[in-house]
């Protein structure tokens, strides 16, 4: 190469910083020989690193990326879902043992070893899923936990300890690794769900009257902080328990639907099963796993408080009449806009006016 | 001279692991970073700004759906702009695949202009003008590589091997590519004068530097 183009050579990596400082002196030498390059190489090195300062456009950016983490989600779960087929194939039985045992009136022992008084002054870990959006994530004993909207997972850093524990407000599905003497205790509302190797749903939102513990696979035993874990109700696959809050605290009877047990005190929870005959993807209670809010029989205000998480907006009533209309349904890809659309189009016996992220529902006479 | 981007390398890293912690603010800034120079790069070699769209997008979908394994992905940018190339490749025919593959001869590269004013520079628009007369009128591998290292800010090693040839290529290239630039502002050919005011203006610079 001859003097001439080594200079070119020298000028590019330079003005690159790819030129190391044996060849920057080089350059030095050549620039000093030769005034008008020398000119030319302070010119480009001006206007070398001066970039559009494009920013790409942020708002759709932010689309884009919501986009784009619904769709991961999405492949998340087919995934999972997959390997649970493979599983069970794999499985010749199923230790469905878990029977799920009504809890009345409130006598529950706390789980023999693990305290009481929460675990605040340790390392703790939360996994949020903010309104509006679902998160998986990965505990450190390898459980998957997926987190519907406006929910909170919180638990000890290292999870070392005889028992692995977490706390939850909101909605979550649990593929527990499994571990022999290591049981998984989750603690919400005031009621604890054991398992050891399981996969399950839990939707305790604090707002919510009720806990529903749905078990898809494995065994969960699911009792009341202050009980014993000997009255705890053990639940079969495909079972759905539903839990009533106030229970424990005054001995209310359930005013929702009631099943015939086997006991005559008031029923304070029910066992209902789920449609196991559906696609995992087509599941009433998992639906959201699949980026589907699935609602029945829904009043309008529990609805409401659905919306509001799955889309994070503020929904106010004006009119208590409206609140007791109710509806079937389910949304995947509409928008709130969209949603509202839908729903008035099935009941027209309701106002609405949707501003930003605040929606007022009036009565329509 | 600053070390190229070793201080974006940092803050790419550093966002790595945060979307291995499944942080969603930091797989947006790292989007924001790269997404329109991997369209651009997708486009180049598509040729169709939609199936480009589909395809960058496609590739931040796996890099989240497998965000708990990010930490093992060494260098981001190498793995986005190969990522993307390789589905640009599979996108395109048999036929179009064999004209691009090889020698990137078939390109259409989006270079973006130098943003300076030219007045703060001392440069007249009629130069800007000519310079990036010269860029678009590189050929074509010459013009990818060159948006890559100056515009994407790639390093060279980075984009020998995303595009699969020899730092001496690139090196080659660069130097193509400089000395037109230089030859465009008509400074280098002998006889023709500097224009004569410019030439006080910048003296003054490089005095004061």
């Amino acid at each position: 190469m001859t003097t001439s183009e080594r200079i070119w050579h020298l000028m590019a990596k330079a003005l690159n910083c790819e030129a190391s400082s044996f060849e920057q002196e080089e350059l030095s030498v050549l620039l000093s020989e030769n005034e008008s390059l020398h000119q030319q190489y302070e010119l480009l090195t001006r206007i070398w690193n001066e970039k559009d300062g494009y920013v790409q456009d942020e708002e759709n950016a932010r689309l884009t990326i919501m986009k784009i983490i619904n769709k991961a989600s999405e492949e998340d779960v087919a995934v999972f879902h997959t390997n649970l087929r493979r599983r069970r194939r794999r499985q010749l039985f199923i230790a469905a043992t878990i029977v799920l045992v009504l809890i009345a009136g409130g006598w529950f022992i706390k789980l023999g070893g693990s305290s009481s008084a929460p675990v605040q002054n340790e390392r703790q870990e939360a996994l949020v899923a903010k309104k509006g959006s679902r998160s998986r994530s990965l505990l450190p004993d390898g459980t998957t936990v997926w987190l519907n909207a406006g929910s909170k997972l919180s638990y000890e850093n290292d999870f070392t300890g005889s028992t692995r524990e977490v706390r939850l407000e909101g909605e979550a599905f649990f593929d527990v690794a499994k571990q022999i003497n290591r049981p998984f205790i989750v603690h919400t509302s005031g009621i604890e769900i054991k398992v050891l190797g399981t996969a399950f749903n839990v939707k305790s939102y604090p707002e919510d009257k009720t806990v529903e513990t749905t078990l898809y696979r494995g065994s969960v035993k699911v009792f009341r902080q202050e009980e014993s874990e000997k009255n705890a109700i053990d639940l079969r696959p495909n079972q759905k328990l539903i839990l009533s809050k106030q229970a424990a605290i005054d001995s209310e009877k359930l005013s929702e639907e009631v099943k015939p047990t086997n006991k005559e005190l008031p029923t304070l929870f029910t066992i209902a099963p789920i449609d196991s005959t559906k696609k995992e993807s087509e599941r009433f209670e998992t639906a959201w796993l699949y980026s589907r809010l699935e609602f029945r029989g829904d009043s309008f205000e529990e609805l409401a408080r659905k919306l509001e998480r799955w889309y994070n907006v503020e929904i106010a009533f004006s009119d208590e009449k409206v609140k007791q209309l109710n509806f079937n349904g389910s949304f995947e890809k509409e928008t709130v806009e969209q949603a509202f659309v839908a729903l008035h189009a099935a009941l027209p016996l309701f106002t609405y006016n949707i501003s930003n992220h605040e929606i007022s529902v009036g009565s329509s006479k | 001279m600053p070390a190229k981007d070793s201080h974006i390398s940092v803050q790419l890293d550093e966002l790595l692991r945060r979307i291995a912690r499944e942080d969603e603010t930091a797989f947006t800034q790292l989007y924001l970073h790269f997404g329109k120079k991997l369209m651009q790069f997708a486009v180049s070699l598509v040729r169709s700004k939609e199936i480009a769209e589909e395809l960058v997008e496609d590739v931040f979908v796996k890099l989240w759906a497998n965000r708990l394994q990010s930490e093992r992905i060494g260098n981001i940018t190498v793995y986005l702009y190969v990522a993307v190339k390789n589905r640009s490749l599979n996108a395109l025919s048999q036929k179009a695949h064999e004209l691009v593959a090889a020698p990137f001869d078939y390109l259409d590269t989006t270079i973006d202009q130098f943003a300076s004013d030219p007045y703060d520079l001392m440069i007249t628009a009629e130069m800007m003008a000519r310079m990036r007369e010269a860029i678009e009128s590189l050929p074509p591998r010459c013009k990818m590589i060159f948006k890559l290292i100056r515009e994407d800010g790639l390093k060279y090693k980075e984009v020998s091997e995303i595009l699969n040839i020899s730092v001496n290529t690139i090196d080659a290239q660069m130097a193509i590519a400089v000395k037109k630039i230089c030859y465009s502002l008509e400074i280098e050919k002998p006889g023709k004068p500097f224009p004569a005011n410019l030439l006080q203006a910048s003296r003054k610079i490089s005095k004061k530097s």
